[in-house]
């Protein structure tokens, strides 16, 4: 037993010496210059990496695309496409606020699939170019968007789902939004909320169910806050659930990014422009003054063609003279047949 | 003669269509059968939801309507190997004719079906203000999406045999290109190039694709 003890002190003297010997914030301060040199390597590697995987950088208008040689005329339609795309969607000076980031296409070994559209690449292209836009320029009304950035239009058949979703989801200001008050669709849409959003959205009695639906991460109290809200009804409970961040809204991503389509369409050219001007005013008034027009006349606009949007299944007459004209040749061939014959 | 191949027409597919018209009379009773009070502010949430989770069923039901009376409308002809048809002194697109416009009885049979189930589920449910109930509107639309499908599988079924091999060779060509071109990465797809065709929205089966809404704004 002595023995194996003295050949472990041996064994540790040499380690036990030279810890001794240093001081605690030396041996820090050695790790840290160790540390830092580790992460220059890994980053020089990574840098000599990116240089051999993108041999050539693209320019269009202020988009700038990494790639390689041999997929430059493909990144370069997309590229210009892409451009053509923001510059008509927020204006000329889509660039004053910088350049921007350096998007990376392929890589030296890859080659473009035969088919391949350039418009595939243009859209993701014009996507990524316009969250960054969006989020330096327009942070506040991307945020209200969900931090979802709108790409495209938004259709006939989205804006009918918008009319539903308004029709469908019990909050306060919602039907009288759809019978026409503008205030409240301002309401609705989350434009001019009163200080308790969830109290001015939802009545008391919604807010069990509402609570039912809450998704995403809860700690232990809030799990059996909404256990409480849920099955005893209890609306403290309830209250300190539906946070203006978790509640369902009245209208959802959809409906306040066709706000900003009909605000863009209305206010020409330069509506991102003045969206992006002034940061201190209220949504209602960067809104508005994209528009060109009234906040109450752009929601009027909103309300009216969800209104005017035709639902149901009622088979409009061009849909009954296809299915019918369909039916017809159809039939005709068939009969035409080589049965029999 | 339309009313003996009528029978016919009827005696080959009577079970399908007890099954099918039993199902045109359950699904919309099915669909609102959770409906609450109107004074219930989770109405509409409630209505529109089921209707939208149960609208599925109705293409469904009219394309098994189609299928089934193609089906029926040349399985006799097919098991006596067209000798029946053959002897009948009437010209072949008559006959034809007389074997479609049975099927599309039938057809219509089971759209009014579901036309009365669906006005006697909607009368039942008391529907939120500015909600409106489609019962005649989703008739029609059943019977377009039937009569369209119908088409469409009468001809098939009534190919010949050499066609119906052509047809299904043409098919697995289709298949046999989207497999290589997904194999050589040439970002085309042939078999959703057909499908889109067929679905698109002038392609004689773009009915499918619209809104099914026994309810709606």
């Amino acid at each position: 037993m002595c023995r194996r003890r003295l050949a472990l002190l041996a064994l540790l003297a040499p380690w036990g010496g030279s810890l001794h010997a240093q001081e605690p914030a030396a041996v820090l301060q050695r790790m840290e210059e160790r540390l830092d040199s580790m992460q220059l390597a890994r980053a020089l590697r990574d840098s000599l990496a990116l240089r051999a995987k993108y041999s050539d950088t693209v320019v269009a208008g202020g988009l700038r695309i990494a790639t390689s040689a041999r997929l430059r005329p493909f990144a370069l339609a997309a590229g210009e496409e892409a451009w053509q795309s923001l510059v008509a969607r927020f204006g000329p000076s889509v660039t004053a606020h910088g350049a921007f980031p350096v998007t990376t296409f392929g890589s030296t070994r890859s080659t473009v699939p035969k088919l391949a559209k350039a418009g595939d690449l243009a859209r993701g292209l014009e996507r990524s170019a316009a969250l960054w836009i969006w989020s330096t320029q327009g942070a506040a009304v991307l945020r209200w968007m969900g931090g979802t950035v709108p790409t495209g239009t938004i259709s006939h058949s989205d804006v009918g789902d918008i009319a539903e979703e308004l029709l469908r989801t019990p909050a306060r200001p919602n039907r009288a939004c759809y019978s026409g008050e503008t205030m409240a669709c301002a309401a609705a849409l989350g434009i001019h909320v009163g200080a308790d959003t969830l109290d001015a959205w939802f009545e008391p009695d919604t807010w069990p169910r509402l609570a039912g639906m809450v998704s995403g991460e809860l700690n232990g109290l809030e799990r059996v806050a909404r256990e409480r809200c849920m099955n005893a009804g209890d609306l403290s409970a309830c209250r300190s659930i539906l946070t203006p961040a978790r509640v369902l809204p009245p209208v959802g991503v959809v409906g306040r990014q066709y706000l900003v389509q009909l605000a863009f369409e209305s206010g020409g050219a330069s509506a991102f422009e003045r969206l992006a001007a002034d940061t201190g005013v209220t949504l209602e008034h960067r809104l508005a003054a994209a528009a060109g027009v009234p906040i109450d006349t752009l929601l009027n606009r909103w309300g009216a063609s969800l209104r005017a949007v035709p639902r149901g299944p009622a088979a409009p007459p061009q849909e009954l003279l296809l299915g019918l004209a369909w039916s017809g040749l159809l039939l005709t061939m068939a009969l035409r047949g080589s049965r029999w014959r | 003669m339309f009313r003996a191949i009528l029978w016919s027409q009827w005696r080959e597919s009577r079970l399908a269509m007890v099954v099918l018209a039993g199902m045109a009379v359950a699904v919309p009773l099915l669909s609102l059968r959770g409906a609450g009070a109107v004074t219930d502010p989770w109405a509409s949430w409630d209505l529109l939801r089921a209707t939208a989770r149960w609208g599925a069923a109705y293409p469904v039901l009219a394309l098994a309507a189609a299928l089934a009376l193609a089906a029926g409308a040349w399985w006799p002809d097919h098991r006596t190997k067209h000798v029946y048809a053959l002897t009948l002194p009437v010209s072949r697109v008559r006959y034809l004719l007389l074997r479609y416009g049975a099927g599309l009885t039938l057809l219509f049979v089971i759209a009014a079906v579901l036309a009365v189930s669906t006005v006697v589920a909607t009368i039942r449910v008391p529907l939120p203000t500015l909600l409106h109930a489609y019962p005649g509107g989703i008739t029609v639309r059943f019977l377009l999406a039937g009569l369209s499908a119908y088409t469409i599988l009468f001809g098939l079924m009534g190919l010949t045999p050499r066609m119906a091999r052509l047809v299904a060779a043409v098919f697995l060509l289709v298949v046999l290109a989207a497999l290589v071109a997904d194999l050589a990465s040439l970002g085309w797809n042939p078999l959703g190039s057909v499908v889109d065709a067929l679905l698109g929205p002038y392609s004689p089966l773009a009915i499918f694709r619209a809104r099914w809404m026994l309810i709606d704004v």
